[in-house]
């Protein structure tokens, strides 16, 4: 058989063979996706986004090397504060990896906190756009993290960043975005920090303080080591101090649940000032504040409706 | 002449068609040829006639276009012919990472053989044809003349009854050519037959029963050799220490003789070969000595 | 010589269709080839990269306090079973593209074929050779690759223990940060992404394999082959297109659509492999149902190249 019918032969050979093996390589195909083994199918507009280097990795079955060196690469955007770069560079990472939640955190916080704090720093332009373009990029952040949620639907870590993001005091909080976020973060993992988180947001929504109440009370059942923490003990007496609590119901004494008066005081005395800070906590200590400044008689430096925060107070008056 | 030829060459035909176009090449036209077991043939022919069409048409190398060749019975292109073959190229060229124990080795597994066998096999082979002091040195260390032979030892490694020669001697010396001479009559008196191609007509002469002369990939002559070669219509007379009285006599018988006629008159001449053995070789181990070697 | 053999009438040998172990001789010899052209010279640059990227820490690293502190230990696996697949499928399609056509070039294949060796015999031994060796290499690449990546991930553990505790996290909490770490440490599932790349560079030599024996041209060879790994990572998408909407198939033409029958029949699907070996680097869970079937596909392609390969060199003149 000369060369040209071998070549014809072998073609339809490669043809047959095809045939038989394609709804079986399709079929392990979608079952390796189904179990998050497999990359998903790229959308058109990512394959037109992808530079050389990214057609390069996807071809060459390099795909997550390259979203690695990629990254180093969005480092340096990062430094140079390129951000439409480091965003594009992002998209294209996490389509390289998409099952890796690093990159989908990394990238998120990138826009979230690095570009956001840029753009409103940008004192040269006007307040409106400043607050604007933070805003893009914060909901950028959010938008990275929901992506990834798509992908790695059981990781709670990506909960917990949407809500760290819409939850941070220094940035736009957004506290029912938080909570949502927070709430979901609690439901796919054990991590005390997550509920915790979950339950100071709820109790900075008006009109669900007692749900974060039976929270808290159920948080410190389950991890009674919540107890050492000053900011869940203050949100968790504040919410004690609800007046539409039923009067019967039982709830603990200043000493119960702070431990001695001198560390409720130090404890309020911090959630008060939290409170001054336009955060929307729950509950009115003030009463309490007043009355451990007559019982504990203290110095008119620590007294805070008379001088300012004090950042530092000596260890020497804190010690019981 | 037994039933079952060493090899029967029926009618063979190979064409070929270089690449996708061009004009098809008739190599081997209706040639045909048998040989008996122990018997040695030798092919001759000018370059490009189609002696190695040939051979490799009978190895398998090549498929016929028409016709047949048969080993032992067996047609060659089914791999059981080769059992009974073996092979030595032309320019023989083997894997340069292999000693020379390696080689012989290699194409003895590759032949079934295993074990104990195998390796007396191997010493044997090497032993045979002189190489045992390079048997642990690496073929690329090789030079021609001694790859030509580790390419005899591979080939009769299996003890096959049919040994092919492709230009046996070539860029061998006059020393080793006669060895390899020596070695293809100890073959014949074995048994085993021989199909060799060369150049070296001397060689042919001095070794072959049967030849064939093939010339633009036609047969043209072929037959037993002390036929073709024989000037039947002559006679030769060698005297040794004549006077010049007897060859006057014989003139004149022969003058007197109806339809004799002297043709020629002169001292008879060695070799070339055999003077270059006598000048260059005092001391050669007998044939009875080889024989002896080749026993064990 | 012996004295008998060649006057006495023989039992005549009959040769078997395939025999394993002229196939194992065959194969011996190829890895004596390779390993004598010094190839596993070029594991020294690669264990001493491997040594290397142990050290290495990118710019964004974070230390114990980052969220996700396994992240350098997949970094680490990422970049070393990269570099094993690159290794190993062009080792795979260089020395299977030179192995056939060398010998052809040098006639030591007249002499073997002279031998009982059906070709088959000769086309398997072959590729069963390139696979050995590859299988070495990898072998010890994995070694150096696991001894790395366990100090590594020692590292890493008694970087973060004391962290979390100084945080003030309950043990419990502690062990399954600890534990989600020690996944991303050396694991069988790190073994199924070496074994995930090995079947790939063996599919790979296949292909080189069934090149090899109607190419006259190494260069031409290497480059089909090179050409045939790359369009196989990404076969996957043109034949989703074939059994839904998405990917490249939205919108696109009949000319693309052929094209993309013609990928999906005609070239291997090695994403399969590479998604399974990226996996391992994430330590996903990979059960052994799922590399069963994967051996299952590298057994499938290999059957069908090497007959391909038998059809074309069965008959092929010397």
């Amino acid at each position: 058989m000369g060369p040209l019918p071998k070549i014809i032969v072998v073609f339809l050979g490669l043809t047959a063979a095809g045939l038989t093996k394609m709804s079986h390589e399709q079929k392990f195909t979608e079952e390796l996706r189904e179990a998050g083994l497999a990359p998903p199918v790229l959308k058109a507009e990512q394959w037109a986004q992808m530079s050389q280097n990214g057609l390069a990795g996807a071809f060459g079955g390099l795909r997550s090397v390259l979203a690695f060196f990629k990254s180093l690469e969005a480092h340096g955007y990062f430094e140079n504060q390129e951000w439409y770069r480091l965003k594009t560079s992002y998209k294209l990472i996490t389509s390289l990896d998409p099952y890796n939640p690093f990159y989908w955190e990394q990238g998120s916080g990138h826009l979230a906190y690095n570009a956001a704090s840029w753009a409103r720093s940008q004192r040269d332009q006007p307040e409106k756009k400043r607050l604007s373009i933070e805003r893009e990029y914060l909901e950028a952040g959010d938008e990275m993290l929901r992506e990834g949620i798509r992908y790695l639907p059981q990781d709670a870590g990506l909960w917990a960043e949407i809500g760290r993001i819409w939850s941070h005091p220094l940035k736009r909080p957004d506290i029912p975005r938080a909570a949502e976020a927070w709430k979901n973060a609690s439901e796919l993992s054990d991590n005390p920090v997550y509920h915790r988180n979950y339950f100071y947001a709820l109790a900075r929504i008006p009109g669900r303080e007692k749900e974060a109440l039976n929270l808290g009370i159920e948080l410190l059942e389950i991890y009674p080591r919540n107890l050492t923490i000053p900011n869940f003990r203050s949100v968790l007496w504040a919410l004690y101090q609800n007046p539409l609590l039923p009067l019967d119901m039982r709830k603990p004494t200043l000493k119960q649940l702070f431990g001695s008066k001198k560390r409720a005081y130090r404890d309020l005395y911090n959630y008060w000032f939290r409170i001054q800070d336009d955060q929307y906590y729950p509950g009115d200590v003030e009463a309490d504040l007043r009355q451990l400044i007559i019982d504990l008689k203290v110095p008119f430096a620590f007294n805070p409706f008379l001088s300012p925060r004090q950042r530092r107070i000596p260890a020497s008056w804190w010690k019981e | 002449m037994s039933d079952i030829p060493a090899v029967e060459v029926s009618d063979l035909v190979k064409d070929f068609v270089p690449s996708f176009r061009g004009a098809k090449v008739r190599a081997v036209d209706h040639v045909s040829l048998r040989i008996e077991p122990g018997e040695v043939y030798g092919l001759i022919g000018p370059n490009g006639s189609g002696k190695s069409t040939t051979m490799k048409a009978l190895l398998g190398l090549v498929r016929p276009t028409s016709g047949k060749c048969a080993i032992f019975g067996q047609d060659s292109l089914r791999v059981d012919s080769r059992n009974d073959v073996g092979f030595l190229p032309e320019n023989p060229y083997f894997y340069k990472h292999l000693t020379g124990a390696e080689t012989v080795k290699f194409y003895g597994k590759l032949c079934g053989m295993r074990g104990a066998k195998l390796k007396h096999r191997v010493d044997e082979m090497l032993d045979l044809v002189g190489l045992e002091n390079a048997r642990n040195r690496r073929l690329k260390g090789y030079s021609k003349g001694m790859l030509q032979r580790i390419g005899l030892a591979q080939a009769l490694v299996q003890d096959p009854r049919l040994v092919i020669l492709d230009e046996p001697t070539a860029g061998v010396d006059p020393t080793g050519s006669r060895d390899i001479r020596d070695l293809i009559l100890e073959l014949k008196s074995r048994g085993i037959t021989v199909f060799l191609c060369s150049h070296l007509l001397e060689q042919v002469q001095e070794v072959c029963d049967q030849i064939g002369i093939i010339n633009h990939g036609k047969m043209v002559r072929q037959g037993r050799l002390q036929d073709l070669i024989s000037l039947e219509d002559r006679t030769q007379l060698v005297i040794k220490n004549s006077t010049p009285e007897l060859l006057d006599q014989l003139r004149t018988i022969i003058d007197v003789t109806h339809g004799a006629e002297l043709i020629s008159e002169g001292n008879p001449r060695t070799t070339l070969e055999a003077l270059f053995l006598r000048e260059t070789q005092p001391v050669r181990s007998t044939t009875r000595t080889r024989r002896k070697r080749l026993k064990k | 010589m012996s004295s008998s053999q060649s006057q006495s009438p023989r039992k005549r040998k009959r040769t078997s269709f395939i025999s394993p172990r002229r196939i194992l001789i065959i194969a011996q010899s190829t890895i004596t080839q390779l390993v004598r052209m010094k190839i596993f010279y070029f594991l020294a640059p690669i264990a001493a990269l491997f040594v290397g990227i142990q050290f290495f820490d990118a710019p964004w690293y974070s230390g114990p306090e980052a969220s996700q502190p396994q992240q350098e230990l997949q970094m680490h696996k990422n970049l070393c079973l990269g570099t094993m697949m690159l290794f190993s499928s062009l080792f795979a399609i260089v020395s299977t593209a030179l192995l056939i056509p060398r010998d052809i070039e040098d006639r030591t294949l007249y002499t073997i074929l002279c031998k009982p060796v059906p070709r088959l015999d000769y086309l398997i031994g072959k590729l069963l050779g390139v696979m050995t060796v590859i299988f070495i290499a990898l072998a010890v690449m994995d070694l150096i690759l696991v001894i790395t990546l366990h100090f590594r991930t020692e590292s890493v553990l008694a970087d973060v223990e004391p962290y979390l505790q100084n945080l003030g996290w309950t043990e419990p909490q502690i062990q399954q940060t600890l534990d989600r770490i020690r996944a991303h440490g050396p694991s069988l599932t790190l073994q199924y992404g070496v074994l995930a790349y090995f079947f790939k560079a063996s599919v790979v030599a296949a292909v080189a394999l069934l090149i090899s024996t109607f190419s006259s041209s190494t260069l031409f060879t290497i480059a089909s082959s090179v050409m045939i790994w790359i369009i196989g990572a990404v076969q996957n998408i043109a034949r989703q297109g074939l059994f839904d909407r998405g990917g490249l198939a939205e919108d696109t033409g009949p000319i693309a659509k052929v094209l993309a029958t013609l990928v999906s029949l005609l070239f291997p699907d090695f994403q399969i492999f590479d998604s399974i070996a990226d996996s391992a680097a994430r330590a996903a869970t990979i059960t052994p149902e799922q590399m069963l079937t994967l051996g299952g596909f590298t057994f499938l392609y290999l059957a069908i190249y090497t007959v391909l390969s038998w059809f074309v060199f069965s008959d092929k003149e010397f």
